[in-house]
């Protein structure tokens, strides 16, 4: 029972620690360590795309899926509007990736419509699923594909009703609401989310391009 | 002449049980995110308000223009993920945002393409109480886009 006490002790003491860490994490934007790393995979620009090509530039690196109703292009939107919102140099320095968690899906060219929509030079990367696995196991980007019983079977009765309805299973995916912020020299430096302010993204985005000068 | 007396009539009709039902529940700034042309699924989003004393359900929202399901984007230890739902609940006195992030209807199969920016798209809101309620969407890229306007 003591030693439980003391367990309940040091991880509050533990957790008082992380929070301040946190608070001035969000200050600073301090290099983290222990996560991240560079990869490669097929880009929606048609050729590889490897983390290092963009030294220099401040990466904003999202999961997600196209098929995706509302957070994924919410959050796409977000960023283009936060993206926006900086001087043509700072935007020149700046990179928004799209990892895609639907491989049998999302295919590049499929990727680069959606998302030039949002903002023409956002890349979307989407490779064999053990290629993209590997990426978010990097990242600790977990997600995970739903066979929705109420969505499959939706489908399915569809597609008895109206040959012209999609042949494939309705699916949902749940995935990590974070925005991966990524600095000039390939180190994870902190996240967004969908609902971060946009000052706020832009604030830390303009410190991070300023000290990495 | 006829004619013209009937349809004066049915515009009153409509106009009257329009009020009746614009007393207990409105919806307001319903829009459709605009999402490029190769989409399967865009999000719709809307608020409704009940000055009533019941609670009402929203049971379905319907569209010439495509299928549309009742979704809710749910956060769990710091996993998102959508779900389907079969009501959305707006309390007596109360509103309900269907809003990214939140609530939203999760429009596929479109019959007419995707709805492209600048578009109006017809929904029809079905409530538990019988009621029907259709009102006009605008296809739009962010929810404060008409804000931008007003400040201007």
């Amino acid at each position: 029972m003591y030693k439980f006490i003391k367990f309940i002790k040091r991880s509050s003491l533990i957790a008082a620690i992380a929070l301040i860490a946190s608070i001035s994490a969000h200050a600073k934007m301090p290099i983290l360590k222990g996560i991240g790393g560079d990869f490669t995979l097929n880009s929606s620009k048609g050729k590889q795309v490897s983390l290092s090509d963009f030294r220099g530039k401040v990466v904003l690196m999202f999961f997600g899926y196209t098929n995706c109703a509302d957070i994924c292009p919410t959050t796409m939107a977000h960023v283009a509007q936060m993206v926006k919102k900086l001087s043509p140099e700072q935007q020149a320095k700046v990179q928004v990736l799209f990892v895609s968690i639907d491989s049998e899906y999302d295919t590049p060219k499929h990727l680069n419509k959606y998302l030039s929509y949002f903002d023409p030079s956002f890349i979307g990367l989407v490779d064999d699923k053990e290629k993209i696995d590997h990426v978010a196991k990097l990242y600790s980007a977990e997600y995970s594909k739903l066979a929705d019983e109420r969505v499959t079977t939706e489908f399915k009765k569809l597609s008895l009703e109206d040959k012209n309805a999609p042949k494939k299973k309705g699916y949902l995916f749940s995935h990590t609401a974070k925005i991966f912020v990524i600095d000039g020299k390939g180190r994870m430096r902190g996240y967004f989310y969908t609902g971060t302010p946009l000052k706020e993204m832009r604030d830390d985005v303009t410190q991070l391009l300023a000290t990495s000068k | 002449m006829k004619k013209f007396l009937l349809i004066v009539l049915s515009l009153l009709t409509s106009i009257v049980s329009y009020s009746l039902l614009a007393e207990q529940l409105t919806v307001e700034n319903a829009w459709i995110r605009a999402m490029p042309p190769t989409s399967r699924v865009v999000p719709i989003y809307l608020t409704m308000k009940n000055t009533g004393d019941q609670p009402i359900k929203l049971l379905a929202i319907n569209s010439p223009n495509g299928r549309i399901e009742l979704h809710q984007t749910i956060m769990k230890n710091g996993l998102m993920r959508m779900t389907p739902v079969e009501k959305i609940m707006v309390d007596s006195h109360g509103q309900t945002t269907m809003a990214p992030g939140g609530y939203h209807g999760m429009m596929m199969n479109f019959t007419q393409g995707v709805p492209a920016k600048g578009d109006s798209v017809p929904l029809t809101l079905t409530f538990n109480n019988g009621e029907k309620l259709t009102i006009m969407a605008a296809v739009k890229m962010n929810s404060d886009e008409t804000m931008h306007h007003h400040h201007h």
